[in-house]
């Protein structure tokens, strides 16, 4: 699916996010492939959503500094020049949210407007974003209904979304966000508020449209199990920053970042996550919170390969560590090549 | 309409006719213990005799036992018949209706007042949450509900009748003047008095509601997939706030009459606020109870029309 030669779809470069107060988001920095899937995996409160909001153009009083570049997407075959998301006009921001990136979120039931059909709802997105009427607009509506494998779509336009389960409503919620094929799609958790078994079929569902639309996708997640069965790369955040960015064989078989090992042996196998248990074990410890970051490396009081250098004198910064000919592979740790296996 | 709907419109019915009995019974026994007398009125007429005045309290019912007054009258009510005005022995239901024009005339205009203001006070401060606008409209609605309406009626007419002389003190037309410009300054500052003072419900209920839709995940949702603002205010956020406050305005439409009750005094406009005031000073019964039950059937009324319009509008309710 990814073709890293390509030029990516989306491009983050030193993305910092505050509402008035320190950075929640600190130099984010990273690309997305086209029709990629990239898990974004870090603790609470390490500013997934945050970043993904921010470069939705979602968040109300932030601050948002740095660059978030949209390329030509795959309908216009990257011949578009790129968009650059941060500082765009909120009514250009309008018109590309929902047809060129668009959101899911956690809890479907009070994402969708309660008082509208299933219907009505998805021909409201359609009209926003196409010309469709009439029988045409019906028949996309059922279309992609279908798509999202809702077996009676016909039946379902006419419901409202508390007549559904959990597990329909995110494939409503799904539907709605891919109506107006976006290249890009932000899934902030959507899953977790699902049941084990239904959390498998969103999984297989997201990963499915990807391979027949060709769409990319940003999978937000607590749960590295879940990462491991949906996502081509992960990107590990912590306090704010990426300080791992790896393949997802390549992240799976050697970490690089010691934070991202001690969520892997804290992680249980994903037989256990579809089992029920599985939300990410953190290491001991806390992230420290916005305020109090300081100047060296932001996981030392909870890494075991802690040394008062290098990783207490300075930042270590985002560095590759892909050999040649080797995928993109990037850590925020200023021991790992002494750490390397 | 199915069978359960039938029945819950029965049930219904059934609990404010019981409510409109209660009150009937509680305002006829109140009036009779009340002191004074609607015969006071007779007495000091030239030549009056005793034997005469106990004519009339027969004429009159008067010399019944409550409860056979009470039962005499609730026939009269059932029958189309609310009696006659001790006063001029003109029929009450005909009294109250040609009384009730300028109270519907005054009470429209007061709430297109307050609705207008009070939805939009509430949707800015919700809309602007935490901000300038917030607090300002909040303040605004604090201050207009603690103030008192004959208070803020004399306050109107010392400003813009006796200082600024914009508008006339009070009446409902002057003399000779048909016009509709003179009858809408004669309208002003009743309905601004009357208007101003609702705002707070409406204005206060709105902020809450509009608040608790914009924190929804539906917002961000809506906003994710490329609705305008245009759309998600009217489509989510107002349609949200509004389906909630019909039930409220059953409840607090009716209110609008005891604030009539005091504006129409403070600007003597001819209404049904002033007849009450009126009759109870003449001890005038007949009106006095036919206005209380008209108000009271009134009340039951915009309530249960609010109920069923909910109802018929929530779309959850309906399926
Ligand atoms: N609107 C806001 N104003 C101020 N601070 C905020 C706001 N939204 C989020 N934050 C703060 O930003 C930080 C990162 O939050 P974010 O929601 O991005 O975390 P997250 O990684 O998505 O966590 P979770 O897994 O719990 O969803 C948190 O400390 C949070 O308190
Ligand atoms: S820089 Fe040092 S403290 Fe930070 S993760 Fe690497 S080894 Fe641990
Ligand atoms: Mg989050």
């Amino acid at each position: 699916m990814t073709d890293r030669n390509a030029a990516p779809l989306l491009s983050v470069r030193n993305l910092t996010v505050n509402f008035g107060g320190p950075d929640i988001v600190d130099d984010l920095s990273f690309d997305i492939g086209q029709g990629e899937i990239v898990a974004l995996v870090g603790e609470s409160g390490s500013g997934k959503s945050v970043g993904s909001l921010a470069i939705m153009g979602l968040l109300e009083n932030a601050t948002i500094q740095g660059s978030a570049s949209l390329s030509g997407g795959a309908s216009s075959g990257g011949q578009e020049a790129p968009t650059e998301l941060v500082g765009l006009p909120a009514r250009r921001l309008r018109a590309l949210r929902g047809r060129r990136i668009s959101m899911i979120f956690q809890d479907p039931l009070s994402s969708l407007d309660p008082l509208q059909t299933i219907g009505g709802q998805i021909r409201e997105v359609l009209k926003a974003h196409t010309r469709l009427t009439g029988a045409a607009l019906h028949s996309r509506a059922i279309a992609l209904l279908e798509q999202v494998g809702i077996v009676d779509p016909e039946g379902c336009l006419a419901l409202l979304p508390q007549r559904l389960s959990g597990g329909m409503r995110q494939r409503v919620m799904i539907a709605l966000a891919i109506a107006a094929e976006p290249d890009l799609l932000f899934a902030d958790e959507p899953t977790t508020a699902l049941d084990v078994t239904v959390q498998a079929q969103v999984l297989r569902l997201l990963k499915g449209l990807r391979d027949q639309t060709g769409m990319a996708m940003v999978f937000i997640t607590h749960n590295l199990a879940v990462a491991s069965a949906i996502a081509d790369r992960v990107i590990v955040l912590y306090a704010g920053q990426v300080v791992e960015d790896a393949p997802a064989d390549v992240f799976f078989r050697r970490p690089a970042m010691p934070y991202s090992r001690a969520l892997l042996s804290a992680a249980p196998r994903l037989e256990a996550v579809l089992a029920g248990y599985g939300h990410l074990e953190a290491p001991r410890g806390q992230v420290p919170s916005p305020g109090q970051r300081g100047t060296a490396c932001r996981f030392a009081a909870r890494c075991d390969d802690v040394r008062e250098t290098p990783c207490l004198a300075s930042m270590p910064s985002l560095v590759s560590i892909a050999a040649n000919g080797e995928a993109h592979h990037t850590v925020r740790c200023a021991r790992w090549e002494e750490l390397a296996p | 309409m199915g069978n359960g709907n039938l029945l819950y419109v029965l049930r219904l019915g059934g609990v404010k006719i019981l409510l409109l009995l209660l009150v009937s019974i509680t305002g006829f026994t109140l009036l009779h213990l009340a002191p004074g007398d609607p015969l006071s009125q007779f007495t000091l007429a030239p030549g009056m005799t005793a034997e005469r005045l106990a004519q009339i309290a027969h004429g009159m019912g008067l010399d019944q036992p409550l409860w056979r007054q009470y039962l005499h009258w609730l026939h009269g009510i059932m029958t189309g018949d609310w009696g006659r005005s001790f006063r001029d022995q003109s029929p009450v239901l005909g009294i109250i209706v040609s009384h009730l024009t300028a109270t519907i005339e005054l009470g429209l205009a007061a709430l297109g007042i307050s609705f207008s203001l009070g939805l939009g006070m509430g949707l800015m401060g919700a809309l602007r949450a935490g901000r300038t606008v917030d607090d300002v409209t909040s303040v605004i609605s604090i201050i207009l509900f603690s103030l008192p309406t004959f208070w803020l009626g004399l306050v109107f007419i010392y400003i813009f009748s006796v200082r600024l002389q914009w508008f006339p003190t009070g009446n409902f037309s002057s003399p000779g003047d048909r016009s509709i410009v003179g009858y809408l300054r004669h309208l002003a500052l009743p309905a601004l008095t009357l208007g101003l003072v609702s705002v707070p419900v409406w204005s206060r209920y709105m902020r809450t509601f509009a608040g608790e839709i914009l924190k929804q995940d539906q917002i961000r949702t809506a906003r994710a997939l490329g609705l305008s603002s245009g759309r998600i205010i009217v489509h989510r956020l107002l349609r949200g706030a509004l389906l909630p406050m019909i039930p409220v305005a059953g409840i607090y439409l009716p209110t609008l009459l005891s604030g009539a009750l005091v504006t129409e005094t403070v600007f003597s406009w001819p209404g049904i606020g002033r007849l009450f005031l009126d009759s109870l000073q003449y001890r005038d019964y007949p009106v006095v109870m036919g206005v209380l039950m008209f108000s009271a059937i009134l009340v039951l009324v915009s309530s249960t029309l609010a109920e069923l319009l909910h109802h018929v509008a929530d779309p959850r309710l309906r399926a």
